[in-house]
């Protein structure tokens, strides 16, 4: 089950506003596009870096944190963009931007403006990704996605929801080399 | 009453542990059998009739028809040879041995609920049976009773005061726990240690903020009346109460914990024996199927140790003991011609000395050749031939735990292959333990392990860099102190330290972890430092600052941290804070390389080579160093981009052929990114047909060369041409 978690939740307060403000909206541009109720196929958690929306399907959601500290690590690629400390454990902190786009600058922006981490991933295999602002919950129904033209086989996204939300195929995400590869000791 | 399928499911796991225990008895009791002599054997014959009755009995209870069929040929085998009075021939010990594999994966696969776990045994069954009707003594009614006369006998034996021990009793008073519950219960010791610290790190605060408030209550005194200061002080003496409270139950809770840690502790000591045993049967069938005739014999097998250590040296001993099967111990013939028993004798020798714990892996075979290794280095590259003649024999030994070396003349499937020895030297040193090897030629090699009987201590030096804190464990600190700048001087490896005990290299960690050069910290003119050492090399690293002593509850990263080698794990401290646990063993590489790579030209361009054979990236290394460039080794196309990521590089050598991204692919996904798009990449490959080199310019590289046709000053010369 996803949850949301914080001791300070009082900082919440005002992006639980938000979210309900865009999800009104959202509520009421589906109403009004839709007048069939059908259920959705999915629901995404909806997050915010730079420019970009991105979603995660709920279920491959463990929590989304707020950020307290992040412990940097030296000594390697810049996609791991430290350690979070969540409940006792810790679990390794994805830049995403750096990610999808090894040459992308502005990271410091990015890593100072990321307020929370999705957390997603089966239990030992867990991997934080970084995000700005939570956008809330977007349900997904027939027909709202299309397939990004060009997009590499086993690309952990491929996939764009509406308002250009990019799909995060987190089994994908967890696949990648960067992610899982071991190298010889030096 | 009958039991529900959760119930006989719960049953079978018991039973399954029951019988690992007991196969694990009886493999050592079947290997004795081939051996032992004659008035021994009857002792042995009657525990292991015990032992297959007790599975057979149990199996029938269990309606596992498979299994007690098994086990009743089994028993008829056992009787027949008893009855003979005869050892048994190595040919039934291999069936003996395969029945006990055999009855372990089918209780597997009656847990995993397989459809027809006893499908496999079969094959077992039908050799187990023709042994029994090819010997020639049938047990009969009457045998049947003398068998039961001679165990009766010794069994009146066993009773007689102060010789036997009824061990039924004995085993009834031990619980059987898993190692992954004692796992969790070593998690909430941790959990227990963090709270602690946050608690006393609390308490710290709250008495600075008495403190504090009571500063303040004294400053501002005309700025509050009486009464009110007089209420102010009293809340700050509250508060110093409340902090004296918490430094109280952080006492408490530390007594609490400590205790709970050691009963841990205790609970994780087994004797050496569980990790001991199995060797016999290992050793036996790995010197049975490459021919050599050698017995295992064990001493100090009662010793004890904890269960995460001598799980740890499994692998390594293993190593050392197929090792010497391979390489050290002759064919029986060849020991024939050298007036040595027919039969070696492998001794692994366990004791405990100084809270250490000694293994010794002893073979009586030919010993190890200096000059042969000596030969085979130079071979190999690993030395040049005047290094390889001003190496004495202890140095030229040594040579044995480096990667990639091997004196075997042919591959098997565990040895000849240079992997290993260094993989042993890496868990021991892993564990703060220490390998060594000796060796008389003709006469045998001694391998020497030694490692603590318990898991290290969990203390830390709490340590600065650029604003952030790490811990190093206290284990590996040889010395704190500041640098005198009189005891600097420059070495060719990069800068050292001068002291007493010998000159050290000494780098910024700063620039050990960041693999970037970096000046030491300029705000301080006698800045600190700590040596730090693996047991085989030592560093001194400049820090910022070094705050002191903490307990660590060290958590492991996620496997996508793994490959990082400078990083151990990561724990949190006092202030909650949570803080990167550095690997020396990782760590001391990364600051020899880096300093190496200071002491050269600072203003050289660096070259990243992409190689996945050690020889060939050393050769390119070594050649383009001396031209003056600065070098960036990676072993496959993948760790390439990670470099690429991390520094900057002005030209790239790669091969082709790699494991997981090969120089094509690495190449591809380079020129899609702007910032790579002008970067020299030169393929350097012994792919030389047409095709090939069309493959390699097309997918963007700058030149490809053929590794046949190029020599290393000529590649020198391509780099140095796009570089000028």
């Amino acid at each position: 089950m996803t949850e949301i978690s914080d001791d300070r939740s009082a900082t919440m307060l005002d992006d639980k506003t938000h979210q309900t403000e865009i999800l009104k909206k959202r509520a009421a541009a589906i109403a009004s596009a839709r007048v069939d109720l059908t259920e959705p196929e999915s629901r995404l958690i909806v997050f915010r870096l730079g420019n970009d929306l991105f979603g995660v399907p709920l279920e491959a959601v463990r929590v989304v944190h707020i950020i307290r500290r992040l412990t940097p690590l030296p000594g390697v690629p810049l996609i791991f963009a430290g350690l979070l400390a969540i409940r006792g454990g810790h679990v390794t902190a994805l830049d995403l931007v750096r990610f999808l786009e090894p040459g992308a600058s502005g990271r410091e922006r990015h890593l100072a403006d990321a307020t929370k981490a999705v957390v997603v991933g089966p239990e030992g295999r867990e991997i934080a990704i970084l995000a700005e602002e939570l956008e809330g919950i977007q349900e997904i129904f027939a027909g709202d996605v299309r397939s990004i033209e060009g997009a590499p086989e086993g690309a952990p996204i491929s996939q764009l929801g509406p308002e250009g939300i990019q799909i995060i195929d987190v089994p994908a995400l967890l696949a990648d080399p960067r992610l899982h590869a071991t190298r010889t000791e030096k | 009453m009958t039991l529900g399928s959760s119930d006989l499911m719960e049953v079978l796991r018991v039973f399954r542990e029951e019988v690992r225990e007991i196969s694990e008895r009886m493999s050592a009791d079947f290997l004795a059998l081939e051996v032992s002599p004659k008035e021994e054997l009857g002792s042995l014959f009657g525990r292991l009739a015990r032992d297959v009755h007790t599975i057979k009995g149990a199996a029938g209870s269990l309606q596992l028809h498979d299994l007690a069929t098994l086990t009743h040929d089994t028993e008829t085998l056992l009787k027949q040879y008893e009855l003979a009075e005869q050892p048994i021939e190595a040919e039934v010990t291999d069936v003996l041995l395969a029945v006990l594999d055999e009855i372990n994966a089918y209780l597997d696969a009656v847990l995993a609920e397989d459809a027809e776990p006893g499908s496999r045994m079969q094959g077992v069954r039908q050799r187990m049976v023709a042994l029994i009707e090819g010997t020639a003594k049938k047990p009969t009614g009457k045998a049947d009773a003398k068998i039961r006369k001679r165990r009766a006998a010794k069994a009146s034996e066993a009773e007689a005061p102060g010789v036997g021990e009824d061990k039924s009793t004995q085993q009834k008073a031990f619980l059987r726990v898993s190692p992954k519950r004692l796992e969790n219960l070593s998690q909430i010791a941790d959990d227990l240690l963090l709270t602690r610290l946050q608690i006393t790190q609390r308490g710290v605060d709250s008495r600075r903020i008495g403190e504090e408030m009571e500063t303040l209550v004294t400053k501002g005194r005309r700025r509050w009346g009486p009464e009110q200061a007089s209420q102010l002080r009293k809340v700050a003496e509250d508060v110093r109460a409340v902090a004296r409270d918490l430094r109280l139950d952080a006492q408490r809770l530390a007594g609490v914990s400590e205790d709970f840690s050691d009963a841990l502790r205790a609970l994780q000591v087994l004797p050496a024996s569980t990790m001991l045993e199995p060797f016999r049967r290992a050793v036996r069938d790995h010197a049975r199927k490459v021919g050599i005739d050698v017995v295992l014999d064990i001493f100090g097998a009662d010793v004890s140790a904890d269960r995460r250590i001598l799980e740890a040296v499994h692998g390594p001993v293993m190593h050392l003991l197929r090792n010497c099967i391979d390489h050290g111990i002759e064919p029986p013939a060849e020991r024939a011609t050298r007036k040595k028993p027919k039969r070696s004798r492998l001794r692994l020798e366990v004791e405990v000395v100084a809270s250490r714990l000694h293994l010794s892996v002893i073979d009586d075979g030919r010993g190890i050749d200096p000059e042969l290794l000596r030969r085979i280095a130079i071979q190999r590259g690993v030395v040049s031939p005047d290094e390889a003649e001003s190496m004495s024999d202890a140095e030229t030994l040594d040579l044995i735990w480096r990667a990639g070396f091997s004196t075997a003349a042919s591959v098997t499937m565990t040895s000849g292959r240079g992997v290993g020895l260094d993989a042993v030297r890496d868990s021991i040193l892993q564990l703060h333990g220490h390998v060594d090897v000796s060796t008389e030629q003709g006469k045998g090699t001694t391998f020497r392990i030694e490692v603590p009987v318990v898991m290290a201590a969990t203390l830390g030096l709490l340590i600065e860099s650029a604003g952030e804190p790490y811990l190093l464990p206290l284990s590996v600190v040889e010395v704190i102190g500041l640098i005198d700048p009189a005891t600097l001087r420059s070495g060719q490896g990069g800068q050292l330290l001068e002291r007493e005990q010998g000159a050290v290299p000494v780098v910024p960690i700063a620039a050990a972890l960041s693999g970037v050069p970096a000046p030491f910290p300029a705000a301080q003119k006698r800045p600190p430092y700590c040596i730090v050492s693996d047991a085989q090399r030592s560093v001194a690293l400049v820090v910022d600052a070094i705050r002191g002593e903490s307990e660590m509850a060290i958590r492991p990263l996620g496997s996508e941290l793994h490959r990082f080698k400078h990083l151990a794990g990561a724990s949190f401290i006092g202030d909650g804070r949570l803080v990167p646990v550095l690997n020396v063993r990782g760590l001391i590489p990364r600051a020899l390389d880096i300093g190496r790579v200071a002491a050269h030209d600072a203003g050289a361009k660096t070259v990243l080579v992409v190689e996945d054979s050690v020889s060939s990236r050393l050769l390119y290394r070594s050649f383009l160093e001396a031209a003056g460039y600065r070098v960036l080794l990676a072993d496959n196309g993948q760790e390439g981009l990670d470099l690429l990521l991390e520094h900057a590089v002005d030209a790239v050598i790669a091969d082709v052929r790699m494991p997981r991204i090969d120089g094509l692919e690495m190449t591809r996904r380079l020129r899609m990114l702007p910032d790579f798009a002008q970067l020299p990449i030169i393929l350097v490959t012994s792919l030389g047909s047409d095709d090939d080199r069309r493959e390699g310019l097309q997918a963007g590289a700058n030149t490809y060369l053929i590794k046949a046709e190029t020599t290393p000053d000529e590649l020198v010369e391509v780099i140095g041409g796009f570089l000028q």
